[in-house]
Order: C-alpha cells, then sequence, then structure tokens
C-alpha cells in the first residue's frame, strides 16, 4: 500500500510520519505567521524584564522573579484566585481519594 | 468506540507532552552550558561575553536581509523543527508510546535528519548574504564530520548483531545497547564502542566552544533576527540534544535501572523514574562529557600538523572499527569452537 513503505528492515508508515510532521509544522507555521502579521514581529510581548534585569544581577534571582512574575502574579490579580485555589485543592484532594 | 477515540487521543497527548519535555530539558540543558561558558569566557578573556538568551529572540521584532527570500527565510525554520519532531516521534526512550512505529529504524532517523538539515540550509541560503553562506557551509563541514563516526557505528554494530544471530532488523535501536544484545561483547568490543562514543561526541556540532550547540554565534548574521533565528538556534540545540541521547541510550545501564523499577510494582511509575532517570542522564552527558570530547579532541588536533589535524577523527573512526571487526572475528571463533 502506498503509506506503508515496507523495506527489508523496516516499515515505514508514511500516513503517521506525515501526520506528526505536518502537525508540528502546522503549530510552527502558525507562531512565526502570528509574530510576523499579527503582533508587529514579536511573538511575546516586552514585558518588564528589562527592570528585572537591571535590579537583580545574579542569574538565579532574575530566574524566580521571571517564574513569580509569570506563573504566581496572574493568580493574585484574578478577583476568584482564591475561590479557584480552593477549587484546585479540592479537587487534587478528590483524585488522591479516588486514586488511592 | 468513544472510549476508544478518546484513549488514542490521550495517549497521543502525553506522547507530545513528553517530546515537548525533552524539548524543555534540552533548551535547559544548553541554557546551564552557556552560562558557565560565559563565566569562563569573562574570567580567561576578562570581557564581557555578548550572551543573548533564547526567549529573547521571541521578544524581538522579526527582520531578515535585505534580497533575502521571505516565505523561505521565514517558514524553513518551522519545517525543520518539524523534521525533528519526526525523529521524536519515532524514539521510543522519547515517548513510551512510539507514535511512528518503524521500530526506531537509525537508518531511517538519520534520513529524517538529513530532511531537517536540508530545510536549515534552505534557510541559511535564502538569506542570501556572505554571513549565511559562511554558515550554511559550516553546516555542511560540520554533518558530513558527524554523520561519518555515526553511520561508522551504527553499520559496524548492525554487522555485530547479525553476527550474533539477531532476528529482526540490525538498525534498530532497540538492539543498540551495550545492557542488551551486546552484553556478550569482550573489552575490545567494548573499546571499539566507547571510541565511537567520543568520536560522534566530539563532532556534536559546534561554531565554537563558548557558543555550545547554538548554529549562529552571536552577532552573526545581525540582520536576521526574530522568531526564525529564535526557531533556527532551538532547532540547533535540540538536535545536538537527540544525538547525544541516541548516543547515551547505547551506553545507558537500562538492565539495572529495569531491576531497580521492579520494586516499584506499578508499570507507570517505573516507566516515569526510567523517563526521568534517562533524560538526566542525557543533560548530564550534554553538560559534561560533550565539552570533554570538545576539548579533548581539539588539543589532540592542535598536537598534529596543520594539514592533518582535520582528519584525526577520520583514524579514530577507523580504529573503532578495527576493533569492533577484531570483536567480530573473536565471536565466529567462539561460536565455530563451540
Amino acid at each position: 500500500m502506498l503509506f506503508r513503505i515496507a523495506t527489508g528492515f523496516f516499515t515505514w508508515d508514511v500516513y503517521k510520519w506525515a501526520l506528526v510532521f505536518l502537525t508540528a509544522a502546522l503549530i510552527v507555521g502558525l507562531m512565526v505567521s502570528l509574530a510576523a502579521h499579527l503582533r508587529g514581529g514579536r511573538l511575546l510581548p516586552l514585558r518588564r524584564r528589562e527592570e528585572y534585569e537591571e535590579s537583580r544581577p545574579f542569574p538565579l534571582e532574575r530566574l524566580a522573579a521571571a517564574f513569580i512574575d509569570n506563573c504566581v502574579s496572574p493568580w493574585r490579580d484574578i478577583a476568584a484566585g482564591g475561590l479557584l485555589g480552593i477549587a484546585a485543592l479540592t479537587a487534587l484532594f478528590a483524585v488522591a481519594v479516588f486514586t488511592g | 468506540m468513544t472510549t476508544n477515540f478518546f484513549s488514542a487521543v490521550l495517549q497521543y497527548f502525553n506522547a507530545w507532552l513528553l517530546m515537548l519535555s525533552t524539548l524543555a530539558a534540552a533548551v535547559a540543558a544548553e541554557k546551564i552550558y552557556l552560562f558557565a561558558a560565559a563565566m569562563t569566557e569573562r574570567r580567561l578573556s576578562g570581557r564581557e561575553p555578548m550572551i543573548r538568551s533564547l526567549r529573547s529572540f521571541f521578544r524581538t521584532e522579526i527582520t531578515l536581509p535585505q534580497g533575502a527570500r521571505l516565505n523561505f527565510a521565514l517558514y524553513c525554520p518551522a519545517l525543520a523543527f518539524a523534521a525533528l519532531m519526526t525523529i521524536c516521534a519515532s524514539i521510543p526512550f522519547c515517548t513510551y508510546i512510539p507514535i511512528i512505529d518503524n521500530g526506531a529504524d537509525i537508518i531511517q532517523i538519520i534520513q529524517f535528519m538529513l530532511l531537517s538539515e536540508l530545510f536549515i540550509l534552505l534557510s541559511l541560503c535564502s538569506l542570501r548574504t556572505a554571513g549565511a553562506a559562511e554558515a550554511a557551509r559550516a553546516e555542511i563541514r560540520n554533518v558530513i564530520r558527524l554523520l561519518v563516526p555515526l553511520v561508522s557505528c551504527c553499520a559496524a554494530l548492525a554487522a555485530f548483531l547479525m553476527l550474533s544471530g539477531l532476528d529482526g532488523d540490525p538498525f534498530s535501536l532497540n538492539s543498540f545497547s551495550i545492557a542488551g544484545q551486546m552484553t556478550s561483547m569482550s573489552l575490545w568490543g567494548f573499546s571499539g564502542i566507547f571510541l565511537f562514543v567520543f568520536a560522534i561526541l566530539s563532532q556534536t556540532p559546534r561554531r565554537d566552544i563558548f557558543s555550545g550547540t547554538l548554529l549562529l554565534r552571536a552577532g552573526e548574521i545581525p540582520e536576521f533576527n526574530g522568531v526564525p533565528r529564535g526557531m533556527v538556534q532551538i532547532w540547533s540545540v535540540f538536535r545536538s540534544f537527540i544525538v547525544v541521547a541516541v548516543v547515551t541510550y547505547v551506553i545507558f545501564p537500562s538492565n539495572l535501572i529495569a531491576g531497580f523499577n521492579s520494586a516499584l510494582g506499578i508499570s507507570w511509575r517505573g516507566q516515569a523514574l526510567n523517563f526521568l532517570i534517562f533524560w538526566s542522564a542525557v543533560v548530564a552527558m550534554r553538560l559534561f562529557a560533550v565539552p570533554f570530547c570538545w576539548m579533548t579532541i581539539a588539543a589532540a588536533e592542535r598536537l598534529l600538523p596543520r594539514p592533518l589535524r582535520g582528519s584525526l577523527l577520520y583514524v579514530i573512526t577507523f580504529i573503532a572499527l578495527l576493533l569492533l571487526w577484531y570483536e567480530g572475528i573473536l565471536f565466529s571463533q567462539e561460536a565455530a569452537a563451540f
């Protein structure tokens, strides 16, 4: 069959290869297209990176500040952040109970 | 049928997640290496090194040289990256659920890698500058010097496996492990394998020791910037990391880890632990073994006269081939005596 090419050693599933290749190419190509056409050439916005690069010279401090800025602060800013945190803990507790 | 569809989607979702985590490991290992290299350069030369974080490329505007072919320069790095993901999808220790089930044939993996290289060379040539042409020439030279010991190693090991009576594909990565089919080798065979490992790791593509496995040095082709340049740099890092992973798999003591896991009982916990230990070993190889091999071969080449420096790699590859060939002779003699 056209989609399974068998050699003397291995069988190449062309359909699955094409699926993986085209999916990855589509996702990465969309990222490039997004940056080029919709966001004025940048994929990620200029955040407050320059500020904490000046104030925190050590790489570990910059890493910690970047983690807090990108992962922790957005949750603090959401009004229902507290309720979401309680819901997440409840869900984790339920998973722990039901998986034994 | 609905259950089958959802379980298939979840299975492949997990596989993609694992592939992305290996990408993250590759980038993290490279960042650690570049940080250590920058500190060393600062101490040796006293000048401030030009470091640029990989994430900064995605915060910079896309710029291309004047005269560059627009679509090739923008999208060929994406196609090269996609071709690398097909390699990950074929390697069982990358996903534990090989999406492309071709038995992890190393020859096909090398073919996928060559396809990926082709796209990167297309993207460099499409920039149409002297700097890009120089980078493309350096990349071709580096790839050839990587492929010679890699293909020689695979051919030698496949010949040994066929001699030892392996059924099935002798080029399957599943067989290429000293903890598997090659446990019966003598010291000659192991020496040949480690010499091959040294040769392959010493040719892990690099521009100079302070740039790590990045394709473009800091300040090279400055008019090429933004997301496509970031893709090219991450492609280069990931490609080298996969090569290191394949080499690590050959010498990884997977039988010891399997024995340790048997006490854990639940197979998914054992697989998760296997995954973590293996990829930690790959990161350690990248951070310590690869620079050691780079520096050792550079020091050895400096001892030779200038015209002969490039041939040291081929001499080492030939010696390793002879060692494995001798191992094959010893194996045949034992089999004949039996």
